[in-house]
């Protein structure tokens, strides 16, 4: 075998064994030649190739594209590259593929043939199938998120009036509560006072027609009725709209006129101790409320203290500061008489602390407390522009420390030299 | 927007008549190359780029406007209201020629003559009519470019885009002939091979020269033979170039019969 020999069967083993597909078509696209390798992937002989047309070998887009777009491209430019299209193979199943041409000419410049290049791109085609996919999946993720941000501005005012919404509906309920137990609290309460009246005439009637005497019985539905327009007078003043009748005073003088007679009150048992501040300034309030309130803390006081102790009823002039005024957002800075009574009984828990104020509220025996007495106070206080505060710890004792403004101008009672005191 | 721009119009040559050459689907007006060159010497040769093809402005293209072959066919009336054509030849190739026929009744006296090579007045089959291809056929080819878009757009990327990734490739000169965009191509395939325009041979009165192929697959014999037997005044001659561009592959024999015409 010459070296001759050897070259044509290395190019001729190459040929036809290449990993692509080799065609060669005539100037007006009639195949020529086949190497194996297509005829592998198209499964037809060499004879049943040569003199189709090279369009023949393409599905019927393959077909239409091939001659108006591919055809014309290779006329005027000699060749084309890559061009992606699918083969018909006898199985009838498609094979992408890339294909390349160029012309082939004479000395002439005449097309001679055309040789064709075929790289399966089965792959390609499914690597970008998937891309396209992928590409798809995250533009439509892409998309939903700018809807999703497009959207979230109004989702979130949506939220949060329905938000406030909730929170409003809640405390209605909150307060429809409160007055449901406040009037449950007052029928409670009036119908047990009417009772007393109702039963009274009911005997007053009988006696009468007997043609006895009924004083005490009288006297009995009189108390009761008293005692119902207490209740009204106290519920009046809880909800801040008993009539006060303010006056200029001096605290020590209400506290100095009343502990004779609380003393007495308030039994052996609770000794009680006053502590009036000199130069004490005046307020304006009404003095009935203020005594009313000294004795209810006094008589709690008392409550609060069942193997008995210590009393006290303290007056001083404060300054109540900003930094106290912050962290008590009713209060108004400024100057204040203080009025406290304490005691040395059991002390309350901060949950009662937190209930004290609430009318109807007790921790008194049935019977003995009607829960109206700090509400009273409360509404007392606020009414008058003050301000008031429990200090208490459980087995230590109970301060309870009522602020009531300082009365400046005409009518200031305080005649004392004014004292230094400090906030509480 | 001025329609010379729109439709990247090129006017050449010396003579006085003036002879419009049409592209068809799949290419621009450098497809006329190897043609129009042979008439600058006789005639003012007006090439142009449908919308949506070649230098075009593709910013004036819209899918509802080119919905049919109707809106191609004003815009080549606007060319030559442009270019104040009148008794002018128009050249027109696949597609064009039906487009072709649509300005000559739109725009009377603009073409006093025709040259429509490889005509078809419809693709599909119809009863006894012969047009290349079954229903189903265009129906797959319709579906393989909706559906097959990535396939599609790779086959078109030598052609429109080069191959920035593989300069080996030249996408200078991969990008130099027929540029078109891959969508615009779809809808206009749509367009083209849905049409049906028989019913308007008839009314052509211009001298109407057909250019028919040896196996062309786009425009069958049979087809040419329609158009013949419909158009009043017209010449079929079938060249011996075979497949659908006779002016790329055998431009010789197509200048010669158009000039034979021409002169008779």
């Amino acid at each position: 075998m010459t070296t001759g020999d050897r070259d044509l069967e290395d190019f001729e083993d190459l040929f036809n064994n290449a990993p692509c597909g080799y065609l060669s078509l005539d100037p007006s696209g009639r195949i020529l030649r086949t190497n194996r390798t297509l005829r592998t992937w198209l499964g037809y002989e060499a004879h049943e190739l040569e003199g189709k047309r090279f369009h023949d070998l393409l599905n019927i887009a393959g077909k239409i594209y091939y001659e108006t777009h591919f055809a014309p491209l290779l006329r005027m430019q000699g060749s084309f590259n890559e061009v992606a299209l699918e083969f018909s193979p006898k199985s009838g199943a498609s094979i992408p593929v890339l294909v390349n041409a160029h012309e082939r000419r004479d000395e002439a410049g005449a097309v001679k043939l055309i040789g064709v290049s075929v790289f399966n791109a089965t792959d390609r085609r499914r690597y970008e199938a998937e891309l396209l996919q992928a590409k798809a999946a995250a533009e439509a993720a892409s998309a939903e998120l700018r809807t999703l941000n497009a959207s979230l501005e109004t989702r979130v005012e949506h939220e949060v009036t329905e938000r406030l919404k909730s929170e409003d509906a809640q405390r209605q309920m909150q307060k429809m509560e409160a007055i449901g137990q406040l009037a449950g609290g007052i029928a409670h309460d009036f119908n047990n006072m009417l009772a007393v009246v109702i039963g009274a005439l009911n005997l007053i009637e009988r006696r009468l027609r007997k043609g006895e005497g009924a004083n005490d019985l009288i006297a009995a539905a009189k108390d009761g009725a008293a005692r119902a327009a207490a209740l009204t007078h106290r519920l009046l003043a809880y909800s801040r709209q008993l009539p006060l009748e303010p006056k200029v005073l001096n605290i020590n003088r209400v506290v100095s006129d009343i502990s004779k007679l609380l003393q007495r009150t308030l039994g052996e048992e609770a000794r009680l101790e006053t502590v009036l501040a000199g130069g004490l300034w005046a307020v304006c309030t009404d003095v009935s409320q203020l005594e009313n309130m000294i004795v209810n803390l006094a008589v709690n006081a008392r409550d609060a203290m069942p193997d008995g102790g210590r009393i006290t009823i303290e007056t001083a002039n404060c300054h109540l500061d900003d930094a106290y005024a912050r962290e008590h957002v009713e209060v108004i800075a400024g100057q204040y008489v203080m009025v406290a009574v304490g005691d040395t009984g059991i002390g309350m828990s901060p949950d009662i602390i937190a209930r004290a104020f609430e009318p109807f509220f007790t921790t008194k025996d049935i019977g003995k407390g009607t829960g109206l007495g700090l509400s009273q106070t409360f509404g007392y206080v606020k009414q008058s522009g003050g301000h008031i505060k429990i200090y208490s710890e459980l087995g230590e004792g109970t301060t309870i420390k009522v602020y009531l403004p300082r009365h400046y101008g005409e009518g200031d009672v305080a005649k004392e030299t004014f004292q230094q005191s400090g906030t509480p | 927007m001025d329609v010379l721009q729109r439709n990247n119009v090129h006017v050449l040559g010396d003579g006085q008549r003036a002879m419009m050459f049409a592209h068809g689907f799949g290419c621009d007006q450098n497809m006329w190359r190897f043609v129009a060159p042979a008439f600058e010497a006789d005639f003012r040769i007006v090439l142009f780029d449908h919308v949506g093809a070649g230098g075009s402005h593709l910013s004036a293209y819209g899918r509802d406007r080119y919905a049919s072959l109707e809106a191609y066919a004003d815009d080549v009336v606007e060319i030559g209201e442009a270019l104040r054509l009148s008794g002018a030849v128009f050249v027109g190739h696949s597609v064009s020629a039906m487009i072709g026929v649509l300005a000559a009744r739109k725009a009377p006296g603009m073409f006093s003559d025709l040259i429509l090579i490889g005509p078809s007045p419809r693709y599909i089959d119809d009863d006894n009519y012969v047009g290349g291809f079954t229903a189903a056929q265009i129906e797959e080819l319709l579906d393989f470019l909706d559906s097959n878009h990535m396939g599609w757009s790779a086959a078109m990327a030598p052609l429109i885009m080069g191959n920035p990734g593989r300069p080996e490739l030249g996408g200078e000169l991969t990008n130099s002939f027929c540029r078109t965009d891959p969508d615009i191509a779809k809808h206009f395939a749509r367009v083209t091979f849905t049409s049906d325009n028989r019913a308007d041979l008839g009314a052509v009165s211009a001298r109407t020269l057909i250019l028919q192929c040896s196996e062309d697959i786009i425009a069958p014999s049979a087809v040419g033979d329609y158009v013949h037997a419909n158009i009043p005044a017209s010449t079929l001659v079938t060249l011996r170039a075979t497949g659908h561009c006779p002016n790329l592959s055998a431009p010789d024999e197509t200048i010669a019969a158009m000039k034979r015409f021409l002169a008779a």
